[in-house]
């Protein structure tokens, strides 16, 4: 009887309430949107970096990242790569050779970073053998293939089945050179990182640079997030502590990890200065109720109503508008999201300055039952809240003075 | 023992640094079963009186008994739940909740009580009866006429078997035939349950049908007949 009378309350004045429904639920709509959007732009970013060039770990010889240098070497890539694929939680790995060169074709030339990839093991743990162009990505049976970036491409003014000459200081004293013929290129979300990479195959650039079968790193990938912390320090358990060092991608690029957390704490500050307008519009409505009431909640006290009877009526009723409310606003952002999710936002000129981050032009939501969950509950609990204080005038009025207002 | 009993009931009110004397000084007596009217020019006192006697608002002075026990004192849950179990009350109009129908207004006060959903229906539909709305148990007030509200809002004070029902001029808002028909209800429900019936008014018409009258001036009793 309590919910009915409440319910019933809540449409009494349907115009004011509907008002109030839809400003809730188009306010949770908003935060969960926005939300949703950001875990979309902010996986896509991890992705495009990890997933491009890095790896969610790498393995290097201690020293290697800060130094750069090749002498750093992996030289039993074998026994590592057993070891690493051998652990619980990783799905893929795979060697790499880094240096910088020098890339030239008769047109021009420019500085790069030059990666020695095992084309199977590569196209595992990254995705850039499907931001292919032009051509195709290397495969296992190529000696002096390359792989590289459209604008490079471009830049070199070189096509497929061309050569190009890459020029390296390897171990050996000296310089090294050697011709590749182009046998694909590639676009990422990066203009710069498309720039400066070339791929090749890993026994070209072991040859090319004398590393003599050693490798510079091994990347990692997982088959979940959340294990990141526990499968990097198995691995720190596993391999020699004075001879690996285990970074993970966090580590290794800091700065995408404080970016995430900024961009998160936007959310959270959006949702608040939201939530707070929700309490303020719920609260002001509820002191309108109460007022265009006082006459019958002075009755319902004449009658014996308990006060506290009256307060959780006042709760119930708030209560009811925000379940209506969540349900239709998790309804719209559902929907958005969906509608989203099928468009993609472009969010054009904006990501110019933010792509060296890995940020995609194109960003899409990630809606998880966490998010719809949390801002849902907030949302209810912020009408609850916000009907206290109207409750609490309520229980105030005295009943002769609340019969003889009206 | 007396149903209710005043002694010496003051009630000044105070309005920005000016008193005004509601009641001052009224000593008065009612008996079970009782069906007595409070009479009196407007701004007698009659509502103040009826308020202090159903534990609504608190004398400046004075107490009152009801079966002997001091109201007066008592914290204001104390008197919520004195009135729920012992009072009924009548006001002027739009004595019932808009959003519940006639059935669920008289049900209402059982709620309260603590009565069973079945039992609560159960006898808020035979007192619909007895008051001659049983076609209108699904109704809401808004549909109904105001003697049938008043009707209704009787049922309601009466269904949860009080001692005494408080109605402050019950029949303002009606025009002469619903008042009369609506004191004929009073009056047979005061003999069929033996309720105490305490109503203010000041029509002459309905004075007349009072059992035991009242007359108050400037916050004094004046006359009982
Ligand atoms: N809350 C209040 N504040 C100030 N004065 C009040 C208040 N309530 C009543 N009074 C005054 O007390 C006196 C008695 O009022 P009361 O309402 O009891 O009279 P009444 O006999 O019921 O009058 P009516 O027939 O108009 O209903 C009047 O002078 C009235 O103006
Ligand atoms: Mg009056």
């Amino acid at each position: 009887m309590d919910i009915k009378l409440a319910w019933r309350n809540v449409w009494r004045n349907r115009r004011r309430s509907v008002i109030i429904i839809s400003a809730i639920a188009i306010g949770l709509a908003g935060v969960v949107v926005y939300e949703a959007l950001t875990v979309g732009m902010t996986t896509q970013m991890v992705e495009n970096i990890v997933g491009t060039s890095l790896g969610d770990i790498e393995i290097h010889h201690r020293g290697f990242q800060e130094s750069k240098t090749l002498e750093l070497a992996i030289d039993n890539p074998e026994q590592v790569l057993r070891l690493v694929r051998g652990t619980e939680h990783v799905s893929a790995a795979a060697p790499r050779v880094r240096a910088q060169g020098l890339v030239s074709s008769a047109r021009a030339s420019a500085g790069v970073q030059i990666l020695g990839v095992d084309p199977t093991a590569e196209a595992a743990v990254s995705t850039i053998a499907h931001s292919l162009v032009r051509g195709r990505f290397l495969a296992a049976a190529d000696e002096y293939a390359i792989y590289l970036g459209e604008a490079l491409a471009k830049k070199l003014k070189v096509g497929l089945g061309r050569k190009v000459v890459l020029m390296a200081k390897g171990l050996a004293p000296g310089m090294a050179s050697n011709a590749f013929r182009v046998v694909g290129t590639f676009q990422t979300a990066s203009p710069n990182f498309d720039k400066m990479t070339v791929y090749i195959p890993l026994a070209a650039a072991q040859s090319l640079l004398s590393l003599d079968g050693k490798i510079s790193e091994i990347a990692v990938r997982i088959d979940r997030q959340r294990s990141l912390e526990q499968v990097a320090a198995t691995l720190r358990t596993k391999l020699a502590p004075n001879e690996y060092e285990v970074l993970t991608w966090k580590e290794l690029v800091p700065n995408l990890v404080q970016m995430t957390q900024l961009w998160e704490e936007w959310v959270y500050l959006f949702a608040f200065v939201i939530y707070i307008a929700m309490v303020f519009g719920v609260t002001n409505t509820m002191l309108m109720v109460i007022s265009e009431r006082t006459r019958e909640l002075g009755i319902m006290l004449a009658l014996g109503t308990r006060p506290l009877r009256i307060f959780r009526m006042i709760l119930i009723e708030s209560a009811l508008m925000g379940l209506v409310s969540v349900a239709l606003g998790s309804a719209a952002s559902f929907g958005v999201v969906w509608w989203l999710s099928l468009q993609g936002l472009d969010l054009g000129w904006f990501v110019r300055g933010l792509s060296f981050l890995g940020l995609s032009r194109i960003i899409y939501p990630v809606l998880t039952p966490s998010i719809l969950l949390i801002s849902g509950l907030s949302a209810l609990v912020a009408t609850v809240l916000a009907a206290i204080w109207p409750a609490w005038r309520a229980v105030r009025l005295e009943p002769v003075e609340a019969i003889r207002d009206a | 023992m007396s149903l209710i009993r005043t002694e010496g009931l003051e009630k000044i009110y105070r309005l920005d640094h000016v008193e005004v004397p509601a009641l001052r000084g009224v000593d008065l007596t009612i008996e079970g079963e009782e069906f007595l009217a409070i009479a009196g020019p407007s701004g007698s006192g009659k509502t103040t009186l009826l308020n202090l006697i159903g534990g609504l608002d608190r004398p400046t002075a004075g107490q009152v008994f009801l079966e002997e026990q001091e109201i007066t004192r008592l914290n204001k849950s104390r008197l919520a739940e004195l009135r729920l179990r012992k009072i009924g009350f009548v006001f002027q109009a739009y004595n019932l909740l808009p959003v519940l129908t006639a059935l669920e207004n008289v049900e209402y006060v059982m709620l309260l009580q603590g009565i069973a959903a079945g039992e609560r229906r159960q006898r808020a539909l035979a007192i619909l009866g007895e008051v001659g709305l049983a076609e209108y148990a699904n109704r809401f007030p808004n549909l109904m006429s105001g003697g049938q509200q008043q009707r209704v809002a009787v049922a309601r004070a009466i269904v949860a078997q009080p001692k005494l029902v408080l109605a402050d001029e019950p029949t303002a808002n009606l025009d002469s035939t619903a008042s009369s028909e609506l004191l004929d209800l009073m009056r047979q429900l005061n003999r069929d349950h033996g309720v105490t019936f305490v109503f203010s008014t000041h029509d002459p018409l309905v004075m007349e049908r009072a059992e035991r009258l009242v007359r108050l001036r400037d916050g004094k009793v004046f006359g009982d007949e």
